[in-house]
């Protein structure tokens, strides 16, 4: 490859839109060209930095209920019908889905709400060490916590969260400005990977070694499914 | 669907997206009072127009619509060029806006305020590209549903802001900033 080839591809690399092939190809003229292994480091840099500093500016206290006041209908209604009704509703849809659906529906409510109420993590810790043994006690079950910095993806935390009415470990990730929760739970039987998107929300699924887990996170699609098969790979 | 369910349908489905929709207009308009009426615009029109939603890829398509009301309002503001005029536009040099620091800001390196200073001062096409990019994580192709260009022209104007911050932020400054 010539550094004329080179450099329109060196930002598609950068932002994971390259083909596999196509990434060795730059790679290897990056590694011998020092004037593209320079403007390559600079847009790394460029990329590095944005993710780290730019603001990522958080709704003000009632946005939610000020936007959606307008839409509602005006006549008053039994305060106590609808959230009934809602739960049965709910109930009906949950029985009828196939194993898993209901609970990564679950978890994406839950990683939404982890989100808005500024209520993500109880223990703050890049240290898996000291994330595992906060959940002892607290889930029936030892949490498998495991840091993933290497892999873009680093340890920020973990939160109790409750998921099919059962105490779940969220383990919560952070890349860039992103948040991702890895619910974990007690479950018997494995089951392989699998993917279902959740009003906008990638959520990956599977179960090994007596543990359920479901992976939430709204990171663009490529590298979701690189992390989750990650995850899934290092959890046995 | 009755009216009341229709709004619990619309919440259910959007509200989880409300923060990068939030991020997004902010970064637009950037004012916080204008961005709440922007996206009250944005969710009144999105609640119009839910009937014909599918419920597949919810945050883009309020991300679209969210983007739109933006850009209605930059225009009205006079503030959303019709057309790119080369001349006016590369030889523009927009001066840095230096306003008053809150406490939090006070604590940020200077590397970290000229970025976000740069960024703020990039021409709307290429700072809502680049913030779809860099703080929403959208790929090319999402990025280019949600502004309605081809993911060529997505492509160009990611490729033009990163030169323009290049050009203004220096190696240096940069690499500081990153480490």
């Amino acid at each position: 490859m010539t550094c004329a080839e080179t450099m329109p591809l060196l930002e598609l690399e950068l932002d994971g839109e390259l083909d596999a092939r196509s990434v060795l190809e730059v790679r290897e003229h990056v590694s011998r060209c020092p004037a593209c292994a320079r403007q390559a480091g600079s847009l790394r840099a460029l990329s590095d930095a944005a993710r780290a500093h730019l603001t990522f500016y958080e709704p003000p206290p009632g946005l939610e209920r000020r936007l959606l006041r307008p839409l509602r209908p005006r006549r008053p209604r039994l305060a106590w019908a609808a959230p009934a009704l809602a739960a049965t509703v709910a109930i009906a849809v949950f029985a009828a889905m196939p194993r898993g659906d209901g609970l990564m529906d679950q978890a994406a409510t839950a990683h939404a709400r982890s989100l808005q109420l500024d209520h993500a993590i109880d223990v703050v810790s890049t240290d898996q060490h000291t994330v595992k043994p906060w959940f002892d006690g607290k889930v029936g079950f030892a949490v498998p916590v495991r840091d993933y910095s290497a892999e873009g993806f680093t340890l920020a935390g973990g939160r109790l969260d409750y998921l099919e009415g059962r105490p779940a470990a969220a383990v919560v990730y952070r890349r860039g400005k992103h948040v991702l929760n890895l619910f974990v739970l007690d479950d018997g039987r494995d089951a392989p990977l699998r993917r279902k998107d959740v009003r906008g929300f990638s959520c990956w699924c599977w179960a090994s070694g007596g543990l359920q887990y479901v992976l939430v996170g709204d990171v663009a699609e490529p590298e979701m499914a690189a992390i989750a098969r990650r995850m899934a790979e290092s959890h046995p | 669907m009755t009216e009341a369910a229709k709004v619990d349908a619309f919440q259910r489905a959007l509200v989880p997206h409300m923060r990068a929709a939030w991020n997004l207009a902010r970064w637009l308009v950037r004012d916080s009072a204008d961005a709440e009426d922007v996206l009250q615009e944005a969710y009144v029109r999105a609640f119009r127009h839910f009937d014909s939603f599918r419920g597949e890829r919810a945050r883009g398509w309020l991300l679209s619509i969210v983007r739109n009301a933006c850009w209605s309002f930059l225009s009205r503001k006079g503030e959303a060029p019709e057309l790119f005029d080369e001349e006016r536009d590369t030889a523009a040099v927009v001066p840095l806006q230096l306003t008053p620091e809150p406490e939090a800001q006070l604590v940020r390196s200077d590397q970290a305020r000229r970025i976000q200073e740069e960024v703020e001062a990039l021409r709307p096409e290429f700072r809502e590209t680049f913030v779809l990019r860099e703080l929403e994580g959208l790929s090319y192709k999402e990025i280019a549903e949600v502004t309605a260009v081809p993911v060529g022209t997505v492509m160009s104007r990611l490729s033009r802001a990163r030169r323009e911050l290049q050009a203004r932020l220096g190696d240096v400054a940069l690499k500081a900033s990153a480490s």
